[in-house]
């Protein structure tokens, strides 16, 4: 027995002896599977990727867990999850050789993380089964999609924080009406993405938040048009991730590397067609990106600092407003 | 026993209670707190009339020992199920596009229930028929004929006698199994997770949401909300489960076409969401393939680790369990009643709650990382109430005298129970072993709060295949995993078997 103890705590330990990163699910079955083997092969390091699900579930182990981590890099966050992580003091400021590289409107005015990809959230809806899609959150509404619609938690996915940053940006204190009536809509309410998403491939769901570039993800594997997103009239909304060093790391060399990696043409050239997001550099799109992600003519912003002051008062007021 | 419990199941609770005091603004939860009493009581009234309905027709009616013994075999099974792999089979089986829709499209009928109230109480009363048939079935079989035959000669008519004899002398058992199938239904958390929606929540799955949001306090407060509510109904169903009736021969007859037809109704509920479960993957090639080529790679680890991680955390919890039963179990059928009372104690907490409870001390007072040790204790201490009743039965068979002859020919404590006591209790110490085991590797709600993702059990696997766009994948994990759990049980029952006695 004790030496099965013993075995079960060095198992634990030495599958955590290289650079550490805590991501989400479609990272490591995607990205992750480019970055891996270009970092061990231009470091001799290997690097582990950690997934809990969705970004917000891995923010949660690491703040959990504080300087007991093993994680040296959280990579994922969002804008807004990002808000979080400087609450609690986890992550560590650096600002990447390579910074000019970002695109001038993406640069972070302190780099506690760096950006790695940005996209635009959007209503995607199955084409086999809305024929008439909705066009503005007033449609999202209608008694028609009633029981079709699923979205992400805002408490754990950072789509699913965006979505409700997204409808605070269009009704402002106003918002929790909005989910009142929407919340007669909702088929259910995911911990992440993956999950939702899951649920309209599997044709549970019909509508679901999502992505502006999942319908040239449909035309890229389907050649089909089978998801597709919709333009919302009140005006879109940008998601920006980012990629940040753990204040506990002990490989912090190692964890600079990492982030400049993320940085390099060879990673954000991937990034379209694997995140399925835009890169943060001038790297050429691939040709389904320019033919397939819709033009969008107005994008909506909120103020970070009013997003950092509100955010718990505004996610206490979506929890009452949904009975969660 | 005493000692295990107090250190690894009260100390815990205790400080958890005490590091995130439980706010006392519960008007927030009354909702989510009404509705999961109101799903809980539904889905165990749905249990309970179904498992009426089988034990009724297995009691009343003459059918071949064959059936009779597959009958009590599914009722087994259910038990050892696992609860993700159950909730796949509901996926399967009541999806949009699932078994059931695509048999009756055809006619024009189309089921819609996944997310809907209807979906949890199917799916809880269905998991939960064969807990009912486990405690009401045995006495109603062995609910004494003369009474019946009394009543028919003074004029009853059969259900004039189900209703004034039969269940009058049946309402402790009905009582108690109801109460059990409400425990279930209350603490359910992979069928809620999967088909529950967030409309149906129950405090168990609020639980660890709040603990992955890192709200302590919330998560806190629905734990001291959720261990009155157990503790209540659990040691109600306790005192209720240990009345007397009056037992003797089976009375059969041949007539009672409704109970056969409810029997079969409620059987093909269960048997569909369980078989579909197993088989659909088996029956999908292109699963198998999609796991071997995608699978492992999303899960970041192939099937041995899975499997390594697995049986390193069951195998010890179940050495654990095994080990701590057998002592209470003895002390119990020597008369010991805290012993008794100590074992329960695990019944009156949910997993979820002792998982948050090990998070706690762990965040506080560990540097290393023990999760798999805690999830190796949580295991054994969640399979303690069912290890040490079967140990105190196994114990019941070794007479007092014997061991006490044993004595006098001069053979020590040691030898005694080796050479004496051991062989007599085998079978039970086997059926323990196996079924903890068993619960174990489908245990989910532990392994998430505790594992943090740095490792994949069997159930843990499958369940982040299922909700992360991988689903056929989980499909085919899945069917080696109910098949790894069935192999096990049919495994200890085949060594039960087995006559250590010389």
């Amino acid at each position: 027995m004790k030496r099965l103890v013993i075995i079960l705590i060095l198992a634990t330990v030495l599958s955590f002896s290289n650079l550490v990163v805590y991501t989400y699910d479609s990272m490591v079955s995607g990205l992750a599977k480019d970055i891996a083997p270009i970092f061990e092969s231009l470091y001799g390091e290997k690097v582990s990727f950690v997934s809990f699900g969705d970004a917000g579930k891995a923010l949660s182990r690491l703040i959990i867990e504080g300087e007991k981590t093993k994680a040296d890099i959280i990579l994922g966050l969002d804008q807004n999850l990002l808000l979080k992580a400087e609450k609690y003091g986890i992550l560590m400021k650096y600002k990447p050789v390579n910074y000019t590289k970002i695109k001038e409107t993406l640069r972070p005015k302190e780099y506690l993380a760096t950006p790695f990809d940005y996209g635009s959230i959007a209503i995607v809806y199955n084409t086999e089964t809305v024929k008439n899609p909705p066009k503005s959150f007033k449609d999202l509404l209608d008694p028609r999609f009633k029981r079709k619609i699923v979205v992400e938690d805002p408490r754990t996915s950072s789509t699913g924080l965006s979505f409700l940053l997204w409808t605070v940006a269009v009704y402002g204190e106003k918002f929790t009406d909005y989910w009142k009536k929407l919340k007669e809509n909702l088929l259910t309410i995911t911990s992440g993405w993956d999950e939702a998403f899951e649920m309209l491939e599997r044709g549970e769901a019909d509508i679901m938040v999502s992505y502006l570039t999942d319908g040239a993800y449909s035309y890229y594997y389907y050649k089909s048009a089978k998801f597709l997103p919709t333009v919302m009239k009140e005006g879109m909304f940008v998601q920006i991730e980012y990629v940040g060093i753990v204040k506990y790391t002990k490989k912090l060399e190692l964890a600079k590397r990492f982030i400049e990696l993320m940085l390099s043409d060879y990673v954000q050239e991937k990034i379209p067609l694997r995140q399925w997001m835009f890169p943060v550099t001038d790297v050429k799109l691939p040709e389904v990106f320019q033919k397939y992600v819709p033009k969008v003519e107005k994008m909506l912003e909120l103020d970070p600092k009013e997003v950092s002051k509100n955010l718990d008062k505004w996610i206490s007021e979506w929890e009452e407003a949904l009975g969660m | 026993m005493m000692v295990f419990v107090s250190i690894f199941v009260i100390f815990p609770l205790v400080f958890l209670l005490a590091s995130f005091p439980p706010s006392f603004e519960i008007s927030k939860y009354t909702s989510l707190i009404l509705m999961n009493i109101f799903q809980a009581a539904v889905s165990a009234a749905v249990a309970l009339i179904g498992g009426i309905a089988i034990s009724y027709f297995l009691s009343r009616r003459k059918i071949t020992p064959f059936l009779r013994s597959i009958i009590h075999s599914i009722s087994k099974v259910s038990f050892i199920f696992p609860g993700v792999s159950m909730a796949l089979g509901f996926l399967i089986v009541f999806g949009k596009n699932g078994i059931l829709n695509q048999i009756l499209n055809p006619f024009g009928i189309h089921i819609n229930i996944l997310y809907t109230f209807l979906a949890v109480v199917i799916g809880h009363a269905f998991y939960n028929i064969p807990v009912v048939l486990y405690i009401t079935g045995t006495s109603w079989e062995k609910l004494s004929g003369e009474i019946i035959e009394a009543a028919e000669i003074d004029g009853a008519t059969p259900w004039r006698i189900f209703r004034s004899v039969e269940v009058p002398i049946l309402i402790p058992s009905l009582i108690s199994s109801y109460l059990m199938a409400f425990l279930y239904s209350f603490t359910s958390f992979a069928v809620v997770m999967t088909i529950g929606g967030f409309r149906y929540r129950t405090l168990e799955v609020e639980i660890y949401s709040k603990v992955s949001m890192l709200d302590f306090r919330g998560a806190s407060t629905l734990t001291l909300v959720q261990m009155l509510i157990v503790a209540t109904a659990a040691t109600a169903a306790a005192i209720l489960k240990n009345r007397d009736f009056p037992s003797g021969y089976p009375k059969f007859k041949e007539k009672g076409a409704l109970s056969s037809i409810l029997a079969f109704v409620f059987l093909s509920g269960i048997l569909l969401p369980m078989l579909s479960s197993l088989l659909y993957g088996l029956a999908n090639q292109n699963a198998f393939k999609l796991l071997f080529e995608r699978g492992w790679d999303f899960l970041g680890m192939g099937f041995f680790s899975i499997a390594f991680w697995s049986f390193s955390i069951a195998i010890p919890a179940a050495l654990i369990s095994t080990v701590v039963s057998t002592s209470s179990g003895r002390a119990s059928s020597r008369g010991r009643i805290l012993s008794g009372i100590f074992s329960s104690i695990p019944t009156a907490v949910s997993t979820a709650v002792l998982a948050f409870a090990y998070l706690s001390v762990l965040i506080k007072f560990l540097t290393e990382d023990l999760s798999p040790i805690s999830l190796v204790i949580l295991h054994a201490s969640i399979a303690l109430p069912m290890s040490h009743r079967i140990m105190e039965s196994g114990w019941m068979t070794v007479p007092r005298y014997i061991e006490e002859a044993a004595e006098i020919d001069g053979a020590n404590k040691i030898q005694t129970f080796f050479f004496v006591d051991f062989p007599m209790i085998f079978p039970a110490m086997i059926r323990v072993f196996t079924l903890s085991i068993a619960i174990s590797l489908s245990e989910l709600a532990g392994v998430l709060i505790l594992s943090g993702g740095k490792f994949l059990t069997f159930s843990s696997a499958v369940y982040r295949l299922m909700s992360s766009r991988h689903f056929l994948e989980a499909t085919a994990l899945n069917s080696v995993f109910v098949l790894i759990v069935l192999g096990i049980f049919f495994l200890g029952e085949f060594l039960t078997q087995i006559d250590l006695i010389p």
